[in-house]
């Protein structure tokens, strides 16, 4: 600030002061830039005076507080995070076959039964000696043994019928959609074995023995 | 917000009404004053200058509603006024004091150009520092001090015209 923005500040600053009574003490330009505020600041406050409130109290809506932003990402990551398991285990769900059991009991019997198979499996293979270490055909074979052994559509009585009662229907309906349901499950067994045979052809390459 | 509004309401509902002229355009900039301070509340930074923020709010909502193009046709406060002082009110001789001082005021803020009035107006009702009406005007100190200075030296040729 030079020296004239200086003094003109101070002046201006003097004679727009709250305090416009004390002309006395100012230099006549100062003064009569003060009388002439003097004379605004009378016609303001009688054309607009203070008295003149507000028509009606401000509607300030005290809403809350906003959350930090830093909290406000975390927040939306978390929420994004929630989505995608959520969208993740419906997609399993749904891709499944056995997803049409409204009870979740048999999915865990089922992942039992097939830890428990592939256990059964790897023993009898430990078992096996070497010389006698499956071929790719007895894999498959014993694999396609396992399937013949699981129910199929035909071990249902035939019980539908124009002389069946509505509880019959039903009933052979429901037998019908658990069969499906072990559908599903052979076919992922099926696939278990094939997997089983692949490796135990990878094992025999790796061995030598094939 | 409510204690700003407290605060300061009637110091921006006064600028307002001033700059205006029109209690009830007045009213309702004041409440777009609080509405844009509250949406704008995390930029808030100026702590301590809560009056200086809100008035510069304020004269910005006043200058687009000048630039915006008047729809409709309203009557101004003189013409309540006048409608007023037949049925109700304060009585006849203030009522002729105030409507003289309105006229005179008038008459000399219309000499101004619109920055003074304004830096003179943020001065008077906000008790702005200069530095502040220069920020609030968007100009320069010295710019800012000019039209204070100009607008003053007007307003006493005019209010001596007034006294001849």
């Amino acid at each position: 600030m030079n020296e004239e923005t200086r003094r003109l500040y101070e002046m201006l600053d003097q004679a727009t002061s709250a305090d416009v009574d004390r002309t006395e003490s100012l230099d006549p330009e100062t003064a009569v830039l003060s009388e002439t505020w003097a004379t605004l600041s009378r016609l303001l406050e009688t054309a607009y005076p203070a008295t003149e409130a507000l028509p009606e109290p401000l509607a300030v809506a005290t809403a809350p507080a906003r959350r930090p932003r830093a909290l406000r990402w975390a927040v939306a990551i978390a929420a994004s995070l929630l989505i995608a398991v959520g969208l993740s285990v419906a997609y399993r769900l749904a891709g499944s076959p056995r997803s049409a059991s409204p009870d979740p009991q048999p999915l865990a019997r089922n992942d039992q039964q097939n830890a428990a198979d592939n256990a059964r499996e790897l023993s009898k293979a430990d078992r096996v000696p070497a010389e006698e270490m499956p071929s790719a055909t007895n894999a498959i074979a014993q694999a396609e043994g396992a399937i013949e052994a699981e129910p199929s559509f035909d071990d249902f009585p035939d019980q539908w019928g124009w002389e069946t009662t509505l509880d019959d229907q039903l009933a052979a309906v429901a037998q019908v959609a658990i069969w499906m349901e072990r559908e599903g499950h052979i076919w992922a067994y099926r696939v278990n074995a094939i997997e089983r045979g692949m490796d135990a052809i990878q094992q025999d390459i790796d061995d030598e023995t094939l | 917000m409510a204690e700003w509004a407290n605060e300061h309401g009637l110091v921006v509902y006064r600028y307002l009404r001033a700059i205006l002229r029109n209690s009830h355009d007045a009213h309702d900039l004041t409440q777009d004053v609080f509405c844009r301070a509250w949406q704008a509340n995390g930029r808030y930074r100026e702590q301590g200058q809560a009056r200086a923020y809100l008035l510069r709010i304020a004269d910005r909502l006043a200058r687009d509603r000048w630039r915006r193009p008047q729809l409709e046709e309203t009557l101004s406060d003189a013409g309540w006024q006048m409608l007023g002082a037949c049925s109700e009110g304060d009585d006849p001789a203030a009522q002729a004091v105030r409507a003289e001082a309105t006229r005179r005021l008038h008459a000399a803020l219309d000499r101004l150009t619109p920055l003074q009035r304004r830096a003179l107006l943020l001065r008077y009702y906000g008790q702005l520092t200069f530095e502040q009406i220069a920020e609030a005007l968007g100009c320069p100190l010295n710019t800012a001090l000019s039209h204070c200075r100009r607008g003053l030296e007007m307003l006493r040729r005019q209010f001596a015209e007034d006294a001849s």
